[in-house]
């Protein structure tokens, strides 16, 4: 009896030797800097793989111009930016229509105060046609790429009516006020393309 | 680049008109420069975002594609097709 139990204290003996031995060998393995390095190492290995699998778009740095052969994923990315910019666009297009349309209708009110009134009324009412006519025609310009270059000229179109406005006032603050309504037009220009 | 010329030519009619007319002043000049540069900023930088999350969405994509294909590989044909992984 006292054998078995001798053979039990050394067996207990024996196996807490063993989970001391265990437990050494896992405070070794705890992540060193070195082990980590190594694995954020392997994850960007591993996202460099995935990028030059994918073709991901890599821009000009500074004029952010899309190369040339990845022109299927550049004109993708455009239909995939213009999807989601579509609402905003329509949106500030059509204030930007109802704020000029009102200003013309300011501008008929105060007619004695421009030198050549009838001329900036006419040309305010083209742009205001061309700038509808955008607001329609925006899908269909868009599905034969010319969407860009002649919203880019139109709104170039406007600047000049706005400029020219400023140019034949003769109320003598006016063109504090044509500033605003150029930097409005800028706005949106540029945020519309 | 497009802004770019935009603006560029934009800041040329603005400053032949207005110098034309007299009324170049500092007040006009820092209120268009500024707001023109500030501008163009921010087209820069949301341009650069949106390809940058476009390209982000790009990888997602193919890593989604890459695990659903694993999961259907190792995944009998029924359990395929009663749970969807397409």
């Amino acid at each position: 009896m006292f054998q078995n139990i001798k053979d039990v204290l050394n067996f207990k003996e024996k196996l807490e030797e063993e989970i001391n031995k265990a437990n050494a060998r896992n405070s070794v393995g705890t992540p060193s800097s070195s082990f980590i390095k190594t694995m954020k190492e392997d994850a960007e290995e591993e996202y460099a793989d995935d990028e030059d699998d994918v073709t991901l778009l890599k821009p000009h740095k500074l004029w952010l111009t899309l190369p040339t052969h990845a022109r299927h994923k550049a004109s993708e990315f455009e239909s995939d930016l213009l999807v989601k910019k579509k609402l905003f666009q329509k949106l500030s297009m059509f204030g930007l229509f109802v704020l000029y349309l009102l200003q013309t209708v300011f501008m008929l009110v105060i007619e004695e105060e421009f030198e050549n009134s009838v001329v900036l009324i006419v040309l305010r009412i083209v742009f205001l046609g061309l700038l509808a006519c955008l607001g329609f025609l925006y899908k269909l310009l868009s599905k034969k790429g010319m969407r860009k270059p002649i919203s880019c000229a139109i709104f170039i179109y406007g600047y000049l009516v706005t400029l020219l406005q400023a140019y034949w006032t003769v109320y003598p603050t006016f063109h504090r006020i044509q500033l605003i309504e150029l930097m409005l037009l800028y706005l949106v220009g540029t945020h519309s393309m | 680049m497009l802004s770019f010329i935009e603006s560029l030519i934009m800041s040329g009619i603005f400053f032949v008109t207005y110098g034309l007319k007299g009324i170049l002043d500092i007040q006009n000049v820092f209120f268009f420069v500024l707001f023109t540069l500030a501008n163009l900023l921010h087209v820069f930088l949301y341009f650069r975002m949106n390809i940058k999350f476009y390209n982000s969405l790009q990888v997602r994509e193919k890593r989604r594609l890459e695990q659903s294909g694993l999961v259907s590989q190792l995944l009998p044909v029924h359990v395929n097709s009663l749970l969807c992984f397409c």
